[in-house]
């Protein structure tokens, strides 16, 4: 997938993860792989950059002896996932268009 | 690669970071790597699967530079905001008395503090100064362990000024930061 267009669907994807439960680290990474490639090292900016946005929240948990930082979906993040949703009939028709455009490239 | 040697040289390589935000990255690969090894991995193999540490922090690099957390950009960042926030006021003419007003905190916070910092700074330098003499004068006195004992409460008391310094500085910065970024919060709210 195109760079730009995996950083913008990126966020809504890991926020969706957290809606049915808060989540960790690793978990996340875990979950978010089974559709989009994504390595832990791209996974931090994204969630520092939710974090700093309101989107989510952050609690440690202590853990076998450990720390386990997890994320909480704020309403805020929640938000930002039913945007996208309803934002798909527009993106639909945007790529729709895209699509007819590159048909007449294809019938030359 | 064991954790320890992995986390040690992260910690190098970022050390341009804000402490703060380097304590989170490294607290993030920390746990990874753990959650790997509760997993099967060998420890050797988990750090291998986190990838190269060059590779790791450019990445946040690259990504981080919008959201204020490297060291550098503390000061650069001020003058920005210092100089749209003059712009801003001096626009307006309901503005207008709040932006003199803001001046003058914002010039005489920074005079008295940074007089401060450059009193305390003077004060190492001329206790470093002033010491000679005294050092010599102890040693034709006292001999060498008098010397080195004068020479030790000098050195005490040129680090006291030299840290005060330091510290006063650091609270200059944070202080006129505050001011700035709370003054934008309002306008930015009140324009709403």
């Amino acid at each position: 997938m195109d760079i730009q267009t995996k950083k913008g669907l990126l966020d809504v994807v890991v926020l969706s993860t957290l809606i049915k439960g808060d989540s960790y680290g690793y978990k996340i990474v875990q979950e978010v792989s089974r559709v989009v490639d994504i390595s832990e090292s791209t996974l931090y900016p994204i969630l520092r950059r939710l974090e700093a946005a309101a989107a989510l929240t952050t609690y440690s948990v202590e853990h076998r002896g450990r720390l386990r930082k997890y994320y909480k979906l704020t309403n805020e993040g929640y938000g930002k996932v039913k945007l996208f949703i309803e934002d798909w009939d527009e993106i639909k028709r945007v790529y729709n268009f895209i699509v007819a455009n590159a048909r007449g490239k294809w019938r030359q | 690669m064991n954790k320890a040697e992995f986390i040690k040289a992260l910690d190098i390589e970022l050390a341009r970071f804000d402490a703060s935000e380097k304590k989170e990255i490294l607290a993030y690969y920390n746990e990874l790597i753990d959650e790997k090894i509760e997993r099967g991995y060998s420890e050797a193999q988990a750090v291998a699967s986190i990838g190269k540490i060059k590779d790791v922090s450019a990445g946040i690099k690259a990504d981080l530079v919008n959201i204020r957390l490297t060291k550098r950009s503390s000061l650069s960042k001020i003058s920005n905001s210092f100089w749209m926030l003059i712009l801003v006021l001096f626009a307006s003419p309901i503005l207008l008395p709040v932006g003199i007003a803001f001046l003058a905190i914002f010039f005489s916070v920074s005079v008295t503090l940074l007089s401060l910092v450059l009193g305390f700074g003077l004060g190492a330098v001329v206790t470093a100064v002033a010491a000679i003499p005294i050092v010599i004068k102890a040693y034709a006195n006292l001999g060498i362990g008098g010397a080195i004992l004068v020479s030790g409460v000098i050195l005490v008391v040129i680090a006291a000024f030299a840290l005060l310094a330091l510290v006063i500085f650091r609270v200059t910065i944070d202080l006129l930061k505050a001011i700035v970024t709370g003054l934008v919060k309002i306008i930015k709210k009140k324009s709403k």
